[in-house]
């Protein structure tokens, strides 16, 4: 039987929840292919057995088999030189038909390593995966988002990073099967010298909530929604304008010169929602779109919309927010899940196995298909 | 010490999609990578006196024109590999040219940008770093020469002119959750970060410029079967989102919006 496994990734001593939605895609695939699901996890110290253990959780949330690598120094961060040996003797262990990690910067960094020593084909960044005519077929966004590129492996096994907030929670059954595969030697050309936990604000490339101001909120309009992204457990953006005008640094801007995200919940205040601008949202957010314009083509995107001045709207958000009770997101830099935590949430999740079971929010089904023609031509704008 | 830099050619056109759904490259110019200027920056603060800065640059056959570019980075020497191949080459492809040329030329510390106007997916070094068997470390923001024997010690001037074997590479990286600092034993590869720390004002540019070479795929030993495909495009489809059916649920206030998303476990 073939095997599918899954990278999962550590946040502090908790599962990232990132990787748990990655095991969610998993099992949809490895149920449509009747593959054996193995979640891969290098851990600094075996869990301890019990209800909400690691073990137990990856089982309740899919996984077939756990693959445990226990070693000290996966206490430190996921980098190639620390992780990679041990990834790749989980590969030699159960040799995958497809191998899934979150498109995190330590999947960034290991997916193309591992794909290379596997002989594979590497496929980053992808927005959805799917079987199509018997194929496995994956949808990347490439060129600043312009364009939707399909593909499959030409070489088997492949290796994958998949964006995680498209991605539904998967629900198995506690008894996975749990194989300890001996660490092998790090690299030792690399040596950790510190690691400093931060406590400023989150990394907006890899948050699953997103508030983004627009030109049109000023600068006590800010202040508010850092709290509001604050208490959301998110990180702020603001759109290119709004940099530009210095409400916000460079580094916290998003469009075609700046950086690209992929949240579950985008949160868009006072921002018109040019076509740049949306072209910087990978996956399939739900968007929500406060401005005072009813015309914005925000709102002809958004989920939700609400014709308001953006910082009263936040200042209201952030009052009912605190009148009612609010778990914070997980970015899956900053904090992981409890086992706990995610029996609230897996309650109202289908079974594995029953039709319709396994959902995506489909990324395609947003993305308008013009067939035939060229796309676009003309001059890159030049940065 | 040689220093390389991987200069990514950026397509000066948007791409065009043909009406059987092909990607087609239409441009016959490029530009640098925004990033990779930052590395090739840092790798011209990081260069000692006996040291070489050399870009480095694959692609397809225009990419040879892009040597003029590179040559105003201020490096001392500018390689191209441009071949037919590698119009559609995927990560790997690129991978295994880039790694053939940097064996070719010689190299102790690599350094590219994080990722591209056009690509950010950060795939083509790490694989490079993989087919050299050297460390690789993204997301740089700070790097500096250290002593082999003291982590905190500096490197001093006269000490950078040594051999590589005496150095060792000192980075930073900030990501969300963490700022990790790691030493790294030459030779290395290193993307650098977008936010990377450089000061205010470039070193001074060559008085005269570089001299620029290229490079056939058979120089370098390269072949055609190392730099196949190894996914099949089904298709590229222009992207955008489309407006959602019914428009926008329009909420009455600030209240109902929250008890909304919590309703459907977003926040």
């Amino acid at each position: 039987m073939a095997n599918i496994l899954v990278h999962i990734e550590l946040s502090g001593d908790r599962i990232s929840q990132a990787s748990l939605r990655i095991l969610g895609l998993g099992r949809q695939l490895a149920s449509e292919l009747g593959a054996t699901l193995g979640a891969v996890l290098p851990c600094p110290a075996a869990p301890s057995y019990g209800e909400d253990d690691h073990v137990a959780l990856l089982s309740r949330y899919g996984a077939d088999k756990v693959v445990l690598v226990v070693d000290p120094r996966f206490s430190g961060p996921c980098t190639f030189p620390t992780h990679g040996a041990a990834l790749l003797a989980a590969c030699q262990r159960y040799p995958p038909a497809l191998m899934l990690l979150a498109a995190t910067p330590a999947g960034r960094e290991l997916g193309p390593r591992l794909a290379l020593e596997l002989g594979s084909a590497y496929l980053p960044d992808v927005a959805r995966a799917h079987f199509s005519r018997g194929e496995l077929e994956f949808s990347q966004s490439i060129h600043g988002g312009r364009l939707v590129r399909r593909s499959d492996a030409a070489r088997t096994p492949a290796v994958a990073t998949c964006l995680p907030w498209n991605e539904l929670l998967a629900v198995g059954d506690d008894e996975a099967e749990v194989i300890m595969v001996p660490a092998a030697e790090a690299d030792t050309r690399f040596q950790l010298e510190s690691l400093t936990p931060q406590s400023g604000g989150l990394d907006p490339s890899f948050v699953r909530v997103l508030v983004a101001g627009g030109a049109g909120v000023g600068p006590a309009g800010f202040e508010k929604l850092e709290s509001l992204a604050r208490a959301l457990g998110g990180a702020l953006v603001g759109t290119e304008s709004a940099c530009a005008q210095g409400l916000l640094p460079k580094e916290r801007s998003i469009g075609l010169t700046g950086r690209r995200v992929a949240p579950q919940l985008y949160l868009c205040f006072g921002a018109s929602g040019s076509a740049d601008h949306l072209r910087t949202l990978r996956g399939d957010p739900v968007i929500v779109a406060i401005n005072t314009d009813r015309r914005a083509p925000i709102m002809k995107v958004a989920r939700y919309a609400l014709v308001a001045d953006a910082t009263e709207i936040a200042t209201h958000m952030l009052e009912a927010l605190a009148n009612g009770h609010i778990s914070p997101g997980d970015p899956f830099d900053g904090s992981g899940v409890t086992a706990t935590a995610v029996t609230e949430v897996d309650g109202t999740l289908p079974h594995p196995g029953a039709p319709g079971s396994f959902g995506m929010a489909g990324d395609l089904e947003t993305l308008e298909t013009l067939d035939g023609g060229p796309a676009a031509t003309g001059e890159e704008p030049s940065s | 010490v040689k220093l390389v830099v991987l200069c990514k050619p950026v397509g000066a056109r948007r791409p065009v999609i043909d009406r059987q759904s092909r990607l087609l490259q239409s441009s016959q110019s490029f530009h640098i990578s925004p990033l990779d200027r930052l590395a090739c920056r840092l790798a011209q603060e990081l260069r000692g006196p006996g040291d070489e800065v050399i870009a480095l640059s694959a692609g397809p056959p225009q990419v040879e024109g892009f040597g003029d570019a590179l040559a105003k980075l201020g490096v001392d020497r500018v390689c191209l590999v441009g071949h037919p191949v590698l119009m559609d080459a995927d990560y790997f492809a690129l991978a295994h040219t880039l790694a053939a040329a940097l064996r070719h030329t010689g190299y102790d510390l690599v350094l590219a940008g994080e990722t591209s106007p056009d690509d950010e997916r950060a795939a083509v070094p790490a694989a490079t770093a993989g087919l050299l068997d050297v460390p690789h470390l993204g997301a740089v923001r700070e790097a500096r020469w250290v002593s082999p024997d003291s982590a905190a010690a500096p490197v001093a001037d006269g000490a950078a002119a040594s051999e590589p074997a005496a150095r060792v590479l000192r980075v930073e990286r900030t990501l969300t959750a963490e700022r990790l600092a790691a030493r790294l034993t030459l030779p290395a590869l290193i993307t650098v970060s977008p936010e990377v720390q450089l000061p205010a004002t470039a070193p001074p540019s060559r008085p005269t410029p570089p001299p620029v070479e290229s490079y056939d795929l058979d120089v370098l030993g390269v072949q055609l079967q190392d730099v196949s495909p190894r996914t099949k495009v089904v298709s590229h489809a222009a992207a955008r989102r489309a407006p959602r059916r019914g428009g926008a649920e329009l909420m009455s206030d600030a209240p109902s919006l929250v008890a909304a998303l919590r309703r459907e476990r977003l926040i």
